[in-house]
């Protein structure tokens, strides 16, 4: 009804606008012949303008963390080079189960201009917030750009889907499938991890936890997820609270899930060098604490991505 | 609701020539990025932090003077909590101490700061050098 209504207000405009004058009126109607041969009638402008602004709605409290700042010149070359390898493959991913009315072809134009998105923003915010200012290395701007690329880029892709919420039926049935949905809690772990990682306080709070403390964070985790993922697996006739619905949704979601968003949270730490000189045991807690966030992203993803 | 099911079967087949151009862009600009780490990473430069410290200017400031110096660190590795001290010398006698902390300073670059003295530091041998760092 929604796009009835917006469909009607777009139509109303363009009448309005093109009774304007005859001159209006002829380069609407060449503009319009030139993009239905070439494109059908969609707007790619449109799907441009939507990029920006997730893009910029995903990235800025990353874009706003000193830790961030840092890393982009300290943080080993070699794990960012790998970072970089799989945000790519999550773009790429994201823009396949996001893409309804596409075919491959204009899955991957979209997920690479999401990437070019993804940079220019980047780009164009560390330089206004003054992040990135004349005397730094070549490296330095680099290592800054690209690593503040990947939550915009994320964010661009993922922009359509928040911003114009219209799931088609194709795009449901990918989402559907078992790995897809592992996939989309993956994503899920892995933003919210990347939105924290960076911090001193995930290695702290580890320091400062005891054993009994992280088994209960654990516990917790488990809880919060198992809730979240019942609530979105439920069918209309089986009963929410009947024990062969909990052990469905925990064994096949809640656990794997979870172990999906401990080893993330792991690789993440590893990434930006938080787990370099530490001992196992703190290596475990500080994926334990990172895990609880990720633990959250991972349950919540079917909703938010 | 009629729209949207008979658009269903009219899937976008192509897009216009600006969109593919922004696609290449974005290809470009990740696979440029993994290769300039790649580069970093093998290649590299990964020399210990190499400081050098400037004076860029010397003014008073309020009921002192201040000492503007500029950093550089010409080594592969990153210095953080890198220490600048500044040393007033008369002779062999060491007149006044002042020291400040740069809290990154990432190789091959530079940044600025300041240290604020009693004496002009004018009068005096101005000595400025870094003491100390942490690696990140």
């Amino acid at each position: 009804m929604g796009n009835q209504k917006k469909q009607h207000l777009h139509e109303s405009f363009f009448v309005e606008k093109t009774n304007q004058s005859d001159m209006v009126n002829k380069s609407n109607n060449r503009h319009k012949h030139h993009t239905e041969q070439q494109t059908s009638d969609h707007n790619f402008a449109k799907d441009l303008a939507y990029d920006f602004g997730g893009a910029i709605l995903f990235s800025f409290p990353l874009l706003m963390t000193m830790e961030m700042w840092w890393l982009g010149f300290y943080m080993d070359r070699l794990r960012l080079a790998l970072f970089l390898f799989w945000a790519l493959v999550i773009v790429l991913a994201l823009s396949y189960l996001e893409g309804g009315e596409e075919t491959f072809k204009i899955e991957v134009l979209d997920a690479l201009v999401a990437c070019a998105t993804g940079y220019t923003v980047a780009t164009v915010m560390l330089f206004l917030l003054g992040i990135i200012k004349p005397g730094m290395s070549l490296d330095e701007i680099i290592g800054k750009i690209a690593l503040h690329a990947i939550p915009c880029s994320i964010g661009a892709i993922l922009a359509r889907r928040q911003l114009e919420a219209e799931e088609t039926k194709k795009e449901a049935r990918r989402r559907e499938g078992y790995h897809a949905k592992l996939f989309l809690m993956g994503v899920g772990a892995i933003f919210l991890a990347f939105q924290l990682a960076p911090t001193e306080e995930i290695i702290l709070i580890g320091y400062m936890m005891t054993e009994v403390h992280a088994a209960l964070l654990v516990l917790v985790s488990l809880c919060m997820m198992q809730a979240f993922l019942a609530s979105i697996e439920r069918r209309p006739k089986v009963p929410i609270f009947s024990a062969g619905f909990f052990w469905n949704v925990f064994l096949r979601y809640t656990i794997v899930g979870y172990a999906v968003a401990l080893l993330l949270s792991f690789y993440v730490l590893w990434t930006f060098g938080r787990v370099d000189g530490i001992a196992a045991l703190d290596i475990v807690k500080a994926s334990v604490v990172l895990g609880f966030p990720a633990a959250l992203g991972a349950a919540t993803a079917r909703l938010i991505l | 609701m009629t729209k949207s099911s008979d658009k269903k079967d009219e899937r976008i087949q192509d897009a216009p020539l600006w969109m593919w151009g922004i696609a290449l862009l974005g290809l470009v600009l990740v696979l440029g990025s993994i290769l300039f780490m790649l580069y970093g990473a093998v290649i590299g430069d990964t020399s210990p932090p190499d400081v050098v410290v400037r004076v860029e200017s010397i003014e008073d400031a309020g009921s002192g003077f201040l000492v503007m110096f500029r950093t550089i660190n010409e080594g592969g590795s990153t210095a953080a909590g890198l220490t600048i001290e500044g040393t007033l010398m008369n002779g062999t006698e060491n007149v006044e101490t002042s020291n400040t902390t740069i809290e990154y300073l990432p190789s091959h670059s530079e940044r600025k700061g300041g240290l604020f003295f009693t004496l002009d530091p004018r009068q005096y041998e101005l000595e400025l050098r870094a003491t100390g760092y942490e690696e990140p």
